[in-house]
């Protein structure tokens, strides 16, 4: 199955895209202009299509601002901190993610992929 | 009126009470597949003795049931267009005397455990972009005797649930209602008119199970969606007044 592909196309469906302009790149939020409501949706329809659990808020990456927080608050490690939190992303998205993250909402495609992935292994 | 009905499926929380066995008659009449829940044997019984057909597939659902809150699993075998909640406990305290462990029980099986369930119907439904939520509220809610202010406000509680799944969900096709009912001659308010002696000064108080039931399916129809993501009341009159 290629996770990409279903990702895209649901994404494509549910927010009204042509498929080919969703990259794995592709900001969710900040440049698909997903709300809340469409996450709902998008959610929902990978747990469907791919039949795999779904915690929103790790799929959705929800809460990172919250977690860096306490981690400034407890004096711990920001990186260790969101890899604790989101295993499923490697190390290098985690770094990308503590620089990008001034920009806005982090959350891209291939974070959707990745959890995909991650949520295959761990029911195979 | 013909009522058009555009969803196939509807699951009713409390089946085997004097309301929701009126209403799984009507809804069959309609031609709808009706899956009716059960939280006891004698309710199990119950919908065995009125729906031979539907009794192996009433899946037992209790609220308070702590190892498995919603029976979801069982539950969400098969898409459900329309849920109908009669689910509710009688538990009647003055608010001073309540135990805590027996106050956070009673609020967990029906705020916090209604939710888990709503929550999975909900996701459910959103596949499909319909669904019509219908929650069996009471006129207790806005007008507690005293003993009944646990479930009250359990009951106002899932109230403000159900309004807020119908604002937040209604783009994608899915509306809630709430249904204030009276004094119903059935279940906890036939015990109530037993008890007290009641019927014949409450006579033209009295809401039937046939006018409840015949009310939630017109609710649930196609032609009652635009009543959503509110409340209403239907008591014969029991609440108007300033004095009894």
């Amino acid at each position: 199955m290629n996770l990409f592909a279903t990702i895209s196309s649901i994404l494509a469906e549910i927010l009204d895209l042509d498929p080919a302009d969703i990259t794995p790149e592709t900001y969710v939020i900040r440049t698909l202009e997903a709300e809340s409501i469409d996450l709902l949706e998008i959610g929902v329809a990978m747990q469907h299509r791919l039949d795999i659990a779904v915690d929103d808020d790790l799929l959705f990456l929800k809460n990172v601002r919250m977690i860096l927080n306490r981690a400034q608050h407890d004096g711990a490690d920001a990186l260790k901190a969101l890899r604790s939190a989101y295993p499923h992303l490697s190390e290098d998205r985690l770094r990308e993610i503590l620089s990008d993250l001034p920009a806005g909402p982090v959350l891209r495609v291939g974070d959707l992929v990745a959890y995909a992935l991650a949520a295959n292994r761990a029911g195979s | 009126m013909k009522l058009d009905f555009r969803g196939k499926t509807a699951l009713i929380l409390g089946g085997s009470s004097a309301i929701g066995l009126a209403l799984t008659t009507l809804l069959l009449e309609e031609g709808l597949h009706v899956i009716p829940t059960h939280s006891s044997a004698q309710g199990r019984d119950a919908i065995k003795q009125f729906f031979p057909n539907l009794a192996t597939a009433s899946p037992r659902l209790d609220l308070s049931d702590k190892t498995n809150p919603a029976g979801m699993e069982k539950i969400l075998e098969t898409p459900v267009d329309y849920l109908v909640d009669l689910a509710q406990a009688d538990h009647e305290v003055l608010l001073a005397a309540a135990g805590e462990a027996d106050m956070d029980a009673y609020f967990q099986a029906h705020i916090t455990h209604r939710l888990m369930l709503l929550k999975a119907v909900t996701r459910s439904m959103l596949t499909r972009r319909f669904g019509r939520l219908l929650h069996v509220s009471s006129a207790a809610a806005a007008l507690p005797a005293p003993g009944q202010g646990l479930y009250g406000a359990a009951k106002r509680a899932a109230e403000g649930l159900y309004q807020s799944l119908g604002l937040e969900l209604g783009a994608r096709g899915i509306t809630s209602l709430s249904l204030r009912l009276g004094l119903v001659d059935a279940g906890r308010g036939a015990r109530f008119l037993d008890r007290d002696d009641k019927r014949q000064t409450l006579a033209d108080k009295i809401v039937t199970v046939d006018q409840a039931a015949g009310t939630l399916l017109f609710l649930l129809c196609d032609q009652a969606l635009a009543l959503t993501c509110t409340t209403i009341t239907m008591d014969a009159g029991l609440t108007a007044q300033k004095y009894a």
